[in-house]
C-alpha cells in the first residue's frame, strides 16, 4: 500500500494505516504526499490540522511533520490561530466531510470568507465513517445509513458551491479514483494564496458501502468513476439531479 | 493599602504618579497581557468584556500582535490553541454564555498542555440572564464544566490594578505550568474605572521548549511540566487531545497511560498550591469573625469589615485571590481562629461549598443573585446576627 | 467652602438620558481628582440605560484608598434630565445637593434637608458659548462651585489628558461660565 516515492514523509515506526480495506482515505494520503513532494514543501515549515473522524487520522500520525489533532469540527478555526500566528508555515487542514461541513461548518465558511491562506482536504465519504454511519449533511438523497433507515430524506451540500459562495480563492472536486486529477489539484490549491478547499470524494465501504449495497471495492470504484460529470454536463442538469453526481474540475476565484 | 496585587502594593497608593492613569478595568486587562507579551488575540464580542477585545484590536497591531475577531467563542478558543503551538502568548476574553461555549476548547489546552489565558467577565446569569449586571456564577463551572477531571489555574482580580497585574500573573503561571489560566473577573471590576500603574516591575516567564530528548507530553516525575516546542522548529509535533504518550501518540486502548496522564495533569497544579495559591488578609490577627470573599464582592467586604471595626466589632476579611487550585488550607487555617465565617457570593452558593469542606468552622453563605452588587450594608447586618 | 475642602470622602452622581455625555462628566471629575491627589473610582451603569432612559456615572473620591468603590449614598446629584431627576431624587435618604439644569429640569419639592441648584445651562450655553454642547461642562462648574471640591484648574488638567484639542476650548469656556453662574449664590447659601 505505502509506496516507496512517499516513504520519506511517513512517521517513522508506522506500520500501517488503520483505515478499514478499502477506505478511500489512504489514497487521499497518498495524493497529498504525491502533491508535497512535487511542490518541495519543506515539512519542517509545515503544520497538517485535522479533527475528529477517520479522516482526521490521514495525517495524525502518520505524516512526519508537526500535526495538530484538534476537536471536532475545529480544525479550521485552529489552522486560522496556527496560520495567523505564523504566516510562514504552511497550514494544511485535512478532515472529513462531517467534521468540516457540519460540526465545523461555520469555521470553513468564515476562514472561506476571510481569505486565510490555508489548504483544506475535504475527504468526503458522505457519512459519518468513525460513529457508525450516520446521515452526514454531504449524505445524498435517499442514501440509507444508520440514522436515515428508510433513506436520506434531506438536500446534501454542494460544497464547492458553498466555499465559493463564501469567497475561496481555488475549489476543486476530484474522487480517489482519479488520483492524478486529484493530486493536480492539491498542488494547485497549495500553490494558491488565500483559502482553497479541494473536496476528495472517498468511499467508505465499511458504512455507506455496505448499507447502500455498493459491492465490492472495485464496483464502488468504478461507479463513483461513472458518475462523474464535467462543469458542462453538469449545467445541462437540474440542481436536484446535479446533485446525484460527481461534478468534478476546479473553479478558481480571483 | 488601596486594593493591589501581592506582588506589587507600593505603586497604587500614589495615583499622581506620572505613569498613573484612570482607566476601566478591562482596558487594564488588554494592557497587562500586552506588556506580559501578549501577542494574539481572537475573540467575539460579548457584553460586559467587550472593552478588553476592543483595546486588544487597536493596541496589539501596534505591538506586533495579531488581533482576529472570530466567528463565535469556539472559534476563538480553537484559534488560540493554534496559535499557541506556534509558540505565542495567546488570550481571548468573554463572558457567561460565550464561556459555556468554550468549555470543550478548555480541556483540550488542559489535556494537551497548551498555555492560554481566558478572561470571563461575568455577568449575571444563567443563560442570557443580565447581559449588563454584575454576577460569579461561572466559579464553579470553571472549575467542573469542561468534562473529564481536570484542574484549573483561577484568579481573581477586585481592584483595576489587579485587572492589569493578575493578567500578567495569569500568563505567567500559563508558561510556567502549561495550562489554561483562567482571569475570573466580573462586571463589577472589569467596567470599574480606577487609578491604575502601567508599572514593568515584574518578571516574565517562557515556556521551556525543550531538546530532542524531551518528551513534549510527559516527564520523568509523574507530576511535572514538560518542555513545549513549537511548530516549525522541525520537532514534529504530534499534538492531540486524545489520549497520548509522551510523544504524542495516541494511546486510546491503554489503561495506564491515561491513568497516568489524567494524573499528571492535575497533580502538576495540585503539588504546587505554594506557588499558585494567594490570598490577601485584613484585620484577621485578632478576628472573632471573618469574611471570605473574591471579585468585586471582597471589596464590599472589606469596607464592612473596615466600618465594623471603628465600631469595635472584630472582623476580618479573607480575600481570595486565587479561586483554583481552591485555598483550603488557608481557610483551615482561618477557621481555627474564628467562631464563624461568612461567605457573600454573587450564586447560590458555590465557593462556600469548597471552603465548608476546608474546616470545620461553620461557613455561613449569604447569596444575592439579582444582577446588583452585594452592598458593605447587607454584609456588615449580616456579620453583626452572626458573630 | 472650607468645610468642603475638609470632607474627606465624596460619593457624587452625574445623571441624564442615555447618550447625553453623563459618563463623560463622570470620567473627567473622577480623573480630575486622581490628578490632584485623591483616590478616585468611576461606575456607569450600562444596558438598556445606555440606550436612553435614566443613565448614571457615579463617582467616589476619597482622600483614603477607596474600599467599595460604588455610590451608596450619594452627596451631591448632577442631573440633565427630567426622567434622571425623577428616579435619582426618589432615592431614600434624600441627598443632600442635588444640581440641576433648569432649561430640561422641572424640579419638585424634596423638602429641608435637600439644597437645590438650578442652573439654566442650556440656556446659557446658546446665550454665551453658542453651542448647546457646551452645557455638560457649565453644569461641571456649577459643581465645582456648590462643593469646592476640586478647582476649576483640576478639572482643566482633565479635559487636557482626556479629550480632543478642539474641545478644550469650548469646555473650559463653559466651565468657568457654570462657575462663575453659582459661585454668588453658593456663597449665600
Ligand atoms: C463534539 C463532538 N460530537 C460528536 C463527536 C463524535 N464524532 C466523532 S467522529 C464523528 C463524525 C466524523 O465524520 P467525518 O468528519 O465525516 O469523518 P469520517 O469518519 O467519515 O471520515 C463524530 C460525530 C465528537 N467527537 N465530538
Ligand atoms: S469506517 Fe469508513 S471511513 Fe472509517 S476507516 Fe473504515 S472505511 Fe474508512
Ligand atoms: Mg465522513
Amino acid at each position: 500500500m505505502i509506496l516507496d516515492d512517499i516513504r520519506q514523509y511517513l512517521r517513522p515506526g508506522l506500520a500501517q494505516t488503520t483505515f478499514c480495506a478499502g477506505c478511500g482515505h489512504g489514497l487521499i494520503l497518498g495524493a497529498l504526499l504525491r502533491a508535497i513532494d512535487a511542490e518541495k514543501l519543506d515539512m519542517s515549515k509545515t503544520v497538517f490540522v485535522s479533527g475528529i473522524g477517520c479522516a482526521a487520522w490521514i495525517p495524525s500520525p502518520h505524516i512526519d511533520a508537526d500535526t495538530l489533532h484538534t476537536l471536532h469540527g475545529r480544525a479550521v478555526a485552529y489552522a486560522t490561530g496556527v496560520k495567523l500566528a505564523n504566516p510562514e508555515l504552511t497550514v494544511i487542514v485535512v478532515s472529513g466531510d462531517g467534521d468540516l461541513s457540519s460540526i465545523g461548518g461555520n469555521h470553513l465558511i468564515h476562514a472561506a470568507r476571510r481569505g486565510v491562506d490555508l489548504t483544506v482536504l475535504c475527504a468526503n465519504n458522505q457519512i459519518y465513517g468513525m460513529t457508525g454511519g450516520q446521515t452526514a449533511c454531504t449524505t445524498p438523497l435517499g442514501a440509507f445509513t444508520s440514522t436515515a433507515p428508510k433513506g436520506n430524506v434531506h438536500r446534501p451540500f454542494d460544497l464547492v458551491e458553498l466555499v465559493r459562495a463564501a469567497g475561496s480563492a481555488y475549489a476543486a472536486r476530484w474522487p480517489v479514483s482519479r488520483p492524478i486529477e486529484m493530486t493536480r489539484a492539491i498542488r494547485h490549491a497549495l500553490q494558491r494564496p488565500g483559502f482553497s478547499m479541494v473536496e476528495c470524494i472517498s468511499p467508505c465501504p465499511t458504512h455507506y458501502g455496505r448499507m447502500n449495497k455498493q459491492g465490492s471495492i472495485r464496483e464502488i470504484h468504478a461507479a463513483m468513476d461513472q458518475n462523474c460529470i464535467t462543469p458542462d454536463q453538469a449545467a445541462e442538469l437540474t440542481r436536484a439531479e446535479r446533485l446525484q453526481r460527481i461534478v468534478v474540475g476546479e473553479w478558481i476565484d480571483e | 493599602m488601596s486594593p493591589s496585587s501581592a506582588t506589587d502594593t507600593a505603586k497604587v497608593d500614589a495615583p499622581a504618579q506620572p505613569t498613573s492613569r484612570f482607566v476601566m478595568g478591562n482596558v487594564a486587562c488588554a494592557e497587562g497581557a500586552l506588556a506580559v507579551g501578549c501577542r494574539f488575540f481572537a475573540g467575539y464580542p460579548i457584553t460586559p468584556s467587550s472593552e478588553v477585545m476592543t483595546t486588544m484590536a487597536n493596541r496589539l497591531p501596534e505591538e506586533g500582535g495579531v488581533f482576529v475577531q472570530m466567528e463565535d467563542e469556539i472559534a476563538s478558543i480553537s484559534a488560540l490553541l493554534g496559535a499557541s503551538w506556534t509558540g505565542a502568548k495567546a488570550m481571548t476574553a468573554t463572558s457567561g454564555p460565550g464561556f459555556s461555549l468554550m468549555m470543550e476548547g478548555f480541556g483540550y489546552g488542559a489535556f494537551t498542555e497548551t498555555p492560554l489565558v481566558v478572561v470571563n467577565i461575568q455577568r449575571a446569569g444563567p443563560c442570557t440572564g443580565q447581559a449588563t449586571h454584575i454576577g460569579s456564577g461561572d466559579v464553579l463551572q470553571v472549575r467542573y464544566g469542561s468534562h473529564g477531571d481536570i484542574l484549573p489555574i483561577a484568579l481573581s482580580p477586585w481592584s483595576v490594578q489587579e485587572m492589569y497585574d493578575l493578567t500578567i500573573r495569569a500568563f505567567n503561571l500559563a508558561e510556567r505550568y502549561r495550562v489554561p489560566v483562567f482571569l475570573m473577573s466580573d462586571e463589577g471590576v472589569g467596567h470599574l474605572r480606577e487609578s491604575v500603574v502601567y508599572h514593568s516591575d515584574f518578571t516574565v516567564t517562557n515556556r521551556l521548549r525543550g531538546g530532542p530528548q524531551d518528551e513534549p507530553f510527559d516527564t520523568v516525575e509523574p507530576d511535572g511540566v514538560p518542555p513545549m516546542p513549537r511548530f516549525g522548529d522541525g520537532a514534529k509535533l504530534l499534538v492531540t487531545g486524545s489520549t497520548h504518550d509522551g510523544r504524542g501518540f495516541r494511546r486510546i486502548d491503554h489503561p495506564d497511560v491515561h491513568d497516568r496522564l489524567v494524573r499528571r495533569l492535575v497533580d502538576k497544579l495540585e503539588h504546587q498550591t505554594d506557588d499558585i495559591v494567594r490570598v490577601e488578609r485584613y484585620h484577621l490577627e485578632d478576628a472573632e469573625v471573618a469574611v471570605i470573599a473574591y471579585g468585586f464582592t471582597a471589596r464590599a467586604a472589606w469596607a464592612a469589615v473596615e466600618r465594623l471595626r471603628e465600631r469595635g466589632v472584630r472582623a476580618g476579611l479573607l480575600r481570595l485571590q486565587t479561586l483554583w487550585p481552591f485555598p483550603a488550607r488557608e481557610i483551615a487555617a482561618l477557621g481555627s481562629t474564628v467562631k464563624r465565617l461568612l461567605m457573600p457570593e454573587l450564586n447560590l452558593g458555590q465557593l462556600v461549598l469548597p471552603a465548608r469542606a476546608a474546616t470545620h468552622t461553620e461557613v455561613v453563605s449569604l447569596t444575592q443573585v439579582n444582577g446588583l452588587a452585594i452592598s458593605p450594608t447587607t454584609i456588615m447586618e449580616r456579620l453583626e446576627a452572626i458573630r | 467652602m472650607s468645610e468642603s475642602q475638609a470632607r474627606s470622602h465624596w460619593q457624587l452622581r452625574f445623571g441624564g438620558m442615555g447618550g447625553q455625555g453623563v459618563v463623560v462628566l463622570g470620567d473627567t471629575i473622577a480623573l480630575a481628582g486622581a490628578l490632584s491627589g485623591w483616590h478616585a473610582a468611576g461606575s456607569t451603569s450600562y444596558g438598556a440605560q445606555a440606550r436612553g432612559g435614566a443613565s448614571k456615572s457615579d463617582v467616589v473620591l476619597s482622600r483614603d484608598p477607596i474600599d467599595f468603590p460604588h455610590v451608596e449614598q450619594p452627596d451631591a446629584l448632577v442631573l440633565i434630565s427630567q426622567e434622571a431627576y425623577d428616579v435619582y431624587t426618589a432615592d431614600e435618604p434624600r441627598p443632600p445637593l442635588v444640581i440641576v439644569d433648569s432649561f430640561v429640569v422641572h424640579p419638585t419639592e424634596l423638602g429641608p434637608t435637600v439644597r437645590q441648584v438650578e442652573v439654566n445651562a442650556t440656556q446659557l450655553a446658546i446665550d454665551t458659548l453658542d453651542n448647546r454642547q457646551g452645557s455638560n461642562f457649565i453644569m461641571m462648574g456649577a459643581f465645582l462651585a456648590s462643593t469646592g471640591i476640586l478647582t476649576v484648574e483640576e478639572v482643566d488638567a482633565a479635559i487636557e489628558q482626556k479629550m480632543q484639542t478642539r474641545w478644550w476650548e469650548l469646555n473650559k469656556r463653559a466651565l468657568r461660565a457654570g462657575f462663575e453662574a453659582v459661585r454668588p449664590r453658593s456663597a449665600i447659601t
